[in-house]
């Protein structure tokens, strides 16, 4: 196995090599001179060579390749364009934000998914299997915009129950993150239901299902000891594959409630040009991408003995 | 085969889906003819404008033609090849593609959303043709934010005195443009690359696999804002993109084909995934082989043989690509990132609307509006995605 986890991991050199890649072609072959948008359009040309000279885009292209490559082998991305101050902290502020409000929201929506999935299949074809399943649908098809914005209004404007806007690292700042809770469980529960549904009844039609019934057992028990173990296998690959983007943040839900975290962070860097820290961000999100699959990979191998790691 | 001919009785609902589809077809196909070559170069030498090229005109005629022929192939489903070869006495076509259509022609939910689409498609149509909503752009004065029914509005104005509902009715032809396009470029990427990463194997699957790894290691909306946002803010692509045809003859705003480019070229991922694991599954079965052994091209065995018997996935998946374009226009939109402020679009509305619900007298029409006419057509696709999907592939089937 560890051959395998060697291998996997000299495999991510390439993808985070394609990674740096689109970023650099974006922001310094497509973008405009990030001096001149750092100065703005009245910027003397002296006064704009200087700056590029000092952030080392007047380089020619593959010395400053070489030079993202070499930061981002030492982890060492400088300071930022903006705020003068180290990417690193930058991001080491951002991930506590980001992370207050994904990861509750994320373990509290995969709670009630698998728990709705698990009644949708059990009460398969009835009315409340039937009713949760459109409710679903619909609750996918409406703008994760509308649900921020009328969220917002009613919850916080109009009844006045939750604070609208706002962030504080200690325990007292949990009110301010209840909404932004609640709109991530609105948005994403109808998508994971029905994704967890189609796994448990796709594991429903097994023939060992079948076996079990004709020995007499109770769907209950069935569904519990038999299929939960097995329908579980796509749902814990899907869910350790969705942590990467935890840790990035939900950008929109933090740039409407004012949360300084990583996807509000990588929003106003790319609006502001502020190379340094988009590179380090996607940089870090690529890392943890690759890790997490990885993970999910040999967890897969883990739950289902017939997979085979190669 | 489950279900045998005799018993087969369409929905019901399957004659007023017709109803709504024909007409379509036969509009772009004769009445577009009849628009450009006769109408046009009439109204043209009375207005004083310059008629159009021969190369304009031939190649929108050639569109017309396209976007008719495929409104007239989604409800003839029988003029598609047959690929099992068998014909019934009474002449119909048995085939995957025949038994898909029987299946979702007797669902209900199928073909209200088929109709629902449509309705939307011919509201889109006709905006952009100038049928409907012509001046959704001027707006009265002395007549800001206008309730619902007030003053004739219908659905209430805007802060410029514009109507709310054509400013919708605008927004479905901009809507439509991007769902379209969009889920077709990045459809086309993902089938192209899928079936060759798929077929070949090696150092081209390799490749493939790694430009996807690539790209879906990336947040995607990070992906999006930050590709939007180069594009935009880089004068000598903007001035460039001025010069083209897209532009100057065919008036696609620089907004728009800005979203449509970003999202065309980074949502392929999911398409070229599906397609290469079917091709994997299909290129040693005994009909690629049997194709091989008679000496058949490697491009005719890959788009003729092995294409279709996995065409049905990627329509699906064009389906959930066309609803999420839509979507993430409203997103770009509301960043600054889509379409220019002026111009009509969900995610406009949206965005104006939601400093509009803070206002002291909560100017709630417009975003509502936007936001009722987007959920409208995204549950009419997802539902229909659900039923193509029953119906293409019943082993899915929950």
């Amino acid at each position: 196995m560890w051959a395998y986890v060697i291998r996997r991991l000299l495999q991510a050199i390439p993808t985070i090599f394609g990674v740096t890649l689109i970023v650099f072609l974006l922001f310094n072959v497509v973008a405009e001179n990030p001096a001149q948008t750092l100065l703005g359009n009245k910027a003397t040309p002296e006064a704009i060579e200087a700056l590029s000279k000092e952030m080392g885009t007047d380089q020619p292209l593959h010395v400053q390749y070489w030079q993202f490559l070499t930061e981002a082998v030492t982890f060492d991305f400088g300071d930022s364009w903006k705020t003068n101050r180290p990417v690193s902290d930058m991001l080491i502020e951002g991930v506590g934000p980001s992370l207050s409000v994904t990861l509750p929201a994320f373990l509290l929506a995969t709670f009630i998914a698998v728990s709705l999935a698990l009644f949708c299949a059990f009460y398969r074809d009835s009315f409340a299997d039937r009713t949760t399943v459109i409710l679903s649908v619909a609750g996918m098809s409406i703008s994760s915009l509308a649900y921020i914005i009328f969220g917002q209004y009613f919850v916080a404007f109009e009844w006045n129950l939750l604070p609208i806007f706002g962030h504080e690292g200690s325990m007292r700042g949990i009110v301010f993150l209840v909404l932004p809770w609640l709109i991530w469980i609105a948005l994403s529960v109808g998508q994971e239901v029905r994704f967890f549904r189609t796994a448990v009844l796709e594991e429903m039609s097994q023939d060992y299902v079948r076996t079990a019934a004709a020995k007499g057992l109770g769907t209950g028990r069935i569904l519990f000891k038999h299929i939960l173990k097995n329908a579980m296998i796509p749902v814990i690959t899907r869910l350790v594959i969705t942590i990467p983007f935890l840790f990035v943040g939900s950008l929109l839900l933090e740039k409407f409630f004012g949360i300084p975290g990583l996807g509000d962070l990588s929003y106003k860097a790319i609006t502001e040009e502020d190379f340094p820290v988009i590179k380090a961000v996607t940089f870090f999100s690529a890392i943890a991408y690759i890790l997490f699959n990885l993970i999910s990979d040999i967890l897969y191998a883990v739950v289902d003995p017939r997979v085979r790691l190669r | 085969m489950s279900e045998s001919v005799n018993t087969y009785r369409a929905s019901w609902l399957a004659w007023p889906a017709r109803l709504v589809c024909w007409p379509l077809a036969l509009c772009y196909v004769i009445f577009g003819a009849l628009w450009r070559v006769v109408a046009l170069p009439f109204l043209g030498f009375f207005a004083g404008d310059a008629v159009e090229s021969g190369w304009e005109l031939g190649s929108r005629l050639l569109g017309d033609f396209l976007v008719g022929g495929l409104h007239y192939l989604s409800f003839q489903t029988s003029a598609v090849p047959s690929l099992s070869g068998r014909v019934t006495k009474e002449g119909e076509v048995l085939g995957p593609w025949n038994e898909a259509k029987r299946r979702l022609l007797k669902s209900h939910v199928a073909m209200v959303s088929v109709i629902i689409f449509v309705l939307y498609l011919y509201i889109g149509v006709a905006a952009q043709a100038g049928v409907v909503a012509k001046d959704y752009r001027q707006g009265k004065k002395d007549a800001e934010f206008m309730h619902p029914g007030e003053g004739g509005y219908a659905l209430g104005s805007d802060q410029l005195g514009r109507s709310v509902l054509a400013l919708a009715v605008r927004g479905a032809t901009t809507a439509l443009w991007i769902g379209l396009f969009a889920a077709s470029i990045s459809s086309l990427i993902g089938m192209f690359l899928g079936s060759l990463a798929g077929y070949f194997g090696g150092w081209v699957d390799d490749l493939i696999v790694w430009a996807y790894t690539t790209l879906s290691a990336i947040p995607y909306l990070l992906l999006l804002i930050a590709i939007s946002y180069v594009f935009k803010n880089n004068p000598d692509l903007q001035n460039t993109y001025k010069e083209s045809f897209l532009y100057t003859s065919w008036g696609v705003s620089p907004g728009l084909f800005r979203i449509i480019i970003a999202i065309g070229l980074t949502s392929w991922v999911g398409t070229c995934r599906i397609v290469r694991a079917e091709f994997i599954k299909h290129r040693d079965r005994d009909y690629v082989l049997a194709a091989r052994s008679l000496g058949f091209t490697k491009s005719r065995i890959i788009f003729r043989h092995v294409l279709p018997n996995v065409f049905h996935l990627v329509l699906i998946t064009f389906s959930l690509l066309f609803i999420g374009a839509i979507k993430f226009e409203v997103i770009l939109s509301f960043l600054g990132l889509g379409l220019e402020p002026d111009e009509a679009s969900w995610g406009n509305m949206i965005s104006k609307g939601a400093g509009e619900l803070l206002r002291a007298d909560t100017v709630w029409w417009q975003i509502t509006t936007a936001t009722v006419a987007l959920f409208g057509i995204v549950l009419a696709i997802n539902l229909l995605s659900d039923a193509l999907r029953d119906a293409l592939d019943p082993r899915l089937r929950t």
